[in-house]
């Protein structure tokens, strides 16, 4: 089933830990499909599919370039490539230049996302120690969809999450149990 | 109407006079894509809407050049992706070899380090009767690709990767550098002809046996990816091979069943023969 609304997930140092809270809190039957940036190195096979498969409810799977957005999915973005969400849910892959020094960038997948979705978006962005996904946080809210942030004092890498609380003031700042808490209910809220 | 929507109007409107005008067609790659490069494009220019630059584009002699340089993409390096040269030489190279000669494609050749590349490892490899038509769309990069001058800051990882793509000698026995850039032995263009050729628009020109389009089709819609793989199909003698870029795969396409996979990780695809 075509997903009907979706779940962006930016994440940078310390971010395993993080989706290890994050990536099983998103409970069937469900309307959204979940795409998720992990800082990681460029070169080397992604693990990250095959670490969380046994943890989620959702299927977990490398994103790949054309693919339509299926609900109950998380698709991580492979590593040296940009991920973005298109206007008819499928998602493109692209090897523009790194973005904030990051090849998968959370602010390119976060802006495409409040570009071609809006509303339907929810974004949540976690620990690191840069500010990829700050500017994208705020267009997601610009363009109504619900931003989560997590609570700097709460996060292993506080910068990240801090950034972007500089400039917006984000629908919610949780703490990875609180964000589990919101996530497993996500599919229980009304459409926009 | 809100804001993206208009945005989207703009950036249809601006693709669409570029191909009426300049016959480029850009209606069919990833909006995603294209629209962060139409924003660059925005601050290079100075340019406070898409629509001011659509002005720009219809009404400012030797505009149109400027704005293409930043409507692709070109990222590219020498021997970029190692393995997948490493594989055509093993797996791809002793089946050319049973041909008289050979034509390879190189389509989307950017600044031409592919065709460099793929140069070496033929000549390596005791290839002579080839010819590799390396193409794209944006003539500026042909013209940067025919000098085989690059900088030479990228030729330590260019070294390594040559070796782990199974170079067998050093990467400098192809190079001299001099003031931070190198130039490559014009020898190794002698064989190819450069030449400005569009995916979404133009015709095969030739039959090949090896067609190399890596990280090209990733910017296309579903649609326009079909198209040229009919393209690749048409160009392509029977056995012949597809390399794509390793996101990319014609298994979701509807000329899937064309083909055999030779090098899933590698994305090395067959042309089949007739059974």
């Amino acid at each position: 089933m075509k997903a009907n609304r979706f779940v962006v997930v930016g994440a940078s140092a310390g971010g395993v830990d993080a989706l290890k809270y994050v990536l099983p809190s998103f409970k069937t039957p469900s309307d959204y499909a979940v795409m998720v940036v992990l800082h990681l190195p460029a070169k080397g096979p992604n693990l990250i599919p095959s670490l969380f498969e046994s943890i989620c409810d959702f299927k977990i799977k490398e994103a790949e370039s054309g693919e339509l957005c299926e609900a109950q999915t998380i698709y991580i973005a492979p590593p040296d490539y940009h991920l973005s969400l298109e206007r008819d849910a499928t998602l493109s892959l692209s090897n523009e230049p790194a973005l904030n020094f990051s090849r998968p960038s959370i602010d390119v997948l976060f802006e495409s996302a409040a570009f071609s979705q809006q509303d339907k978006i929810t974004g949540v962005l976690l620990t690191g120690a840069n500010q990829d996904g700050a500017k994208g946080i705020a267009l997601i809210h610009k363009e109504g969809g619900t931003t989560l942030v997590q609570d700097p004092k709460s996060a292993e890498y506080p910068a990240m999450p801090q950034a972007a609380l500089e400039i917006i003031k984000p629908t919610h700042i949780l703490n990875l149990d609180q964000l589990k808490n919101f996530l497993s209910e996500i599919h229980k809220r009304p459409l926009p | 109407m809100k804001d993206p929507d208009i945005i989207n109007i703009e950036i249809e409107s601006l693709l669409q006079s570029v191909f009426a005008r300049f016959h480029y067609d850009f209606r069919q790659y990833s909006r995603s894509s294209i629209r962060r490069r139409i924003e660059q494009a925005l601050v290079r220019f100075h340019c406070p809407s898409i629509t001011a630059l659509q002005e720009k584009l219809l009404h400012e002699e030797d505009f149109f050049p400027k704005l293409l340089a930043y409507l692709t993409v070109n990222t590219t390096e020498l021997f970029r992706d190692p393995e997948y040269f490493l594989s055509l030489k093993e797996k791809v190279f002793p089946f050319l070899k049973t041909f008289p000669s050979i034509k390879i494609w190189i389509a989307g050749c950017s600044t031409g380090e592919e065709v460099l590349s793929l140069s070496i490892l033929l000549k390596e490899n005791g290839f002579t009767k080839f010819l590799i038509y390396a193409t794209d769309i944006n003539p500026m990069n042909l013209e940067t690709a025919k000098k085989g001058i690059y900088s030479a800051e990228v030729l330590s990882m260019a070294s390594k990767n040559y070796l782990l793509a199974g170079g067998k000698g050093s990467l400098s026995d192809y190079y001299e550098s001099a003031y931070n850039v190198a130039q490559f032995n014009p020898e190794l263009l002698k064989q190819v002809v450069f030449s400005d050729h569009s995916l979404s628009t133009d015709a095969v020109f030739s039959e090949t046996h090896l067609i190399s389009c890596r990280n090209v089709l990733i910017y296309f819609e579903p649609v326009l990816q079909d198209r040229v793989f009919n393209l690749f199909k048409e160009s392509l003698v029977r056995d012949a091979f597809l390399g794509l870029g390793n996101k990319e795969t014609i298994l979701f396409s509807s000329s899937k069943s064309d083909f055999n996979v030779i090098d899933s990780p590698n994305r090395i695809f067959q042309k089949k023969g007739i059974r």
